[in-house]
């Protein structure tokens, strides 16, 4: 080859040795810039569960700050308003005071059980079928409703703090239930295995779920189910009952 | 044809010079030496047409007009090299310039063209400029192609890296076949308009100013 050819050769091979080179660059900005992009996701998503997190504990803080208030305040008052009447009825035999002091004891037993649910340490004890159950019994108790339970599979150990709101949640719904479901029964269904879910449904007057009250609410279950990685679903119609499944994501 | 395209080139630099002054700061740093060098081509390629127009030989021109363009493009890219080793190559590379644009001299004036000193100094600023695009991939958060300093370079480095295969049989041409040599020159204008073209659409890609 001559020595023209050679330099002719090696130019081009130059020239396209240059292009290579600047869309290998052109890839590689591109990639870091995606890989960037990620990252900064990556970091919001961080950011963004800090922020749940410190939400959570300031929520159960405050819960249980008010579940030591229920049960050593309003619990030792309603003692002392006890042990009054006990004191009058020692003097004076009366039916009136003797349901009064039942309605006491009511009273305080009721405002014992709540102190001691919005106390977030019986959670390490306590599993949330566990949790669901008593409320459920309680609720049979008070005789307003029906409310069945049923649980299929092995539900999984949530963290205390899952726990509590998730509870919430449960307890919510089936306020709602008794509040807007009429005179029909409410059923509470626990799905454990890969998809866990908390049902709650009742075969009530329904509503439209565009409503803004109702828009509200459900914002605020979904708020709270995004706290512990959970999603709500609601289905309801005018006429049709109302039916909430809460499902981990 | 060739004359209207050599009357032209001066036309594009003073477009090129026009952009940069407007906007000389997506240049920087040593934003300066890029205008110098752009004022100083603007004299060179308008006193290189005239001479063209005239049926004048320009070549002692260019011979002329070589080592300034190297001298103030090495200062311009020594200004953008971010490692200490690429600015420190950079004096060495400016002497073996400076030798075998000397030799060359020699050997080829009056009639010839300072070719090898041409090519090495080429191949010298190709090979920084594509350092410098190197880094401006790297640490640059927008898309390579939305920078002006990405474009400049590419421009430029297009330009040197494609006059390599054009000058190097340049000087064997002319005397062989005149005729196949001013055919090839038809490369250096496509070549000149995609380096200072780069500029022009450098600043046409610049970000929008926020006027008060």
């Amino acid at each position: 080859m001559t020595e023209l050819g050679l330099t002719v050769v090696v130019g081009i091979l130059l020239i396209l040795l240059v292009f290579g080179l600047v869309i290998w660059l052109l890839v590689m900005n591109s990639n870091r810039r995606v890989s960037h992009r990620l990252e900064m996701a990556e970091m919001d998503l961080a950011r963004h569960r800090e922020v749940m997190h410190a939400e959570r504990e300031a929520r159960q803080q405050t819960m249980q700050q008010i579940g030591l208030e229920l049960h050593d305040n309003l619990g030792q008052l309603i003692t002392v308003v006890q042990l009054a009447v006990a004191h009058v009825q020692e003097d004076r035999a009366d039916t009136r005071l003797e349901e009064a002091q039942n309605t006491l004891d009511q009273c305080l037993a009721e405002v014992r059980f709540l102190g001691r649910s919005f106390n977030v340490d019986q959670w390490v004890q306590r599993s949330f079928p566990d949790a669901v159950r008593a409320e459920v019994a309680r609720l049979e108790r008070a005789g307003i409703k029906n409310v069945r339970l049923a649980q299929e599979g092995d539900w999984p150990e949530l963290a205390p703090g899952e726990k509590t709101i998730l509870f919430r949640i449960c307890q919510e719904l089936i306020t709602n239930s008794l509040k807007h479901g009429g005179r029909s029964d409410i059923d509470v269904r626990l799905q454990g295995g890969p998809t866990v879910t908390l049902a709650v449904s009742d075969q009530g007057p329904g509503f439209d779920p565009r409503a803004t009250t109702v828009a509200n609410g459900l914002a605020n279950v979904q708020h709270r189910c995004g706290l512990i990685g959970f999603r709500a679903e609601l289905s309801t119609a005018p006429g049709e009952g109302c039916a909430w499944r809460i499902i981990r994501a | 044809m060739n004359l209207l395209i050599t009357l032209l080139k001066p036309v594009l630099v003073l477009l090129a010079l026009i952009c940069w002054w407007r906007h000389r700061m997506l240049f920087a740093p040593r934003s300066g030496w890029l205008g110098l060098q752009l004022a100083i081509a603007l004299v060179a390629e308008s006193y290189a047409s005239m001479l063209s127009v005239r049926v004048l030989p320009n070549l002692w021109w260019y011979d002329l007009y070589v080592p300034v363009e190297f001298g103030i493009l090495l200062g311009y890219v020594h200004g953008h090299l971010k490692q200490r080793w690429q600015r420190a190559a950079v004096w060495p590379a400016a002497t073996l310039l400076a030798v075998a644009y000397a030799m060359d001299l020699r050997s080829t004036y009056p009639e010839g063209f300072v070719s090898s000193a041409y090519i090495l100094g080429s191949l010298v600023i190709t090979a920084a400029l594509l350092a410098l695009l190197y880094d401006l991939a790297l640490r640059t958060d927008r898309a390579l192609h939305a920078q002006p300093l990405f474009w400049a370079f590419l421009g430029m480095v297009l330009f040197f890296a494609g006059m390599v295969p054009m000058l190097g049989p340049w000087n064997q041409l002319t005397q062989e076949s005149p005729r196949l040599a001013a055919q090839l020159y038809m490369v250096n204008h496509v070549l000149f308009l995609l380096r200072y073209g780069g500029v022009i659409v450098a600043c046409a890609i610049r970000e929008p100013t926020v006027s008060a």
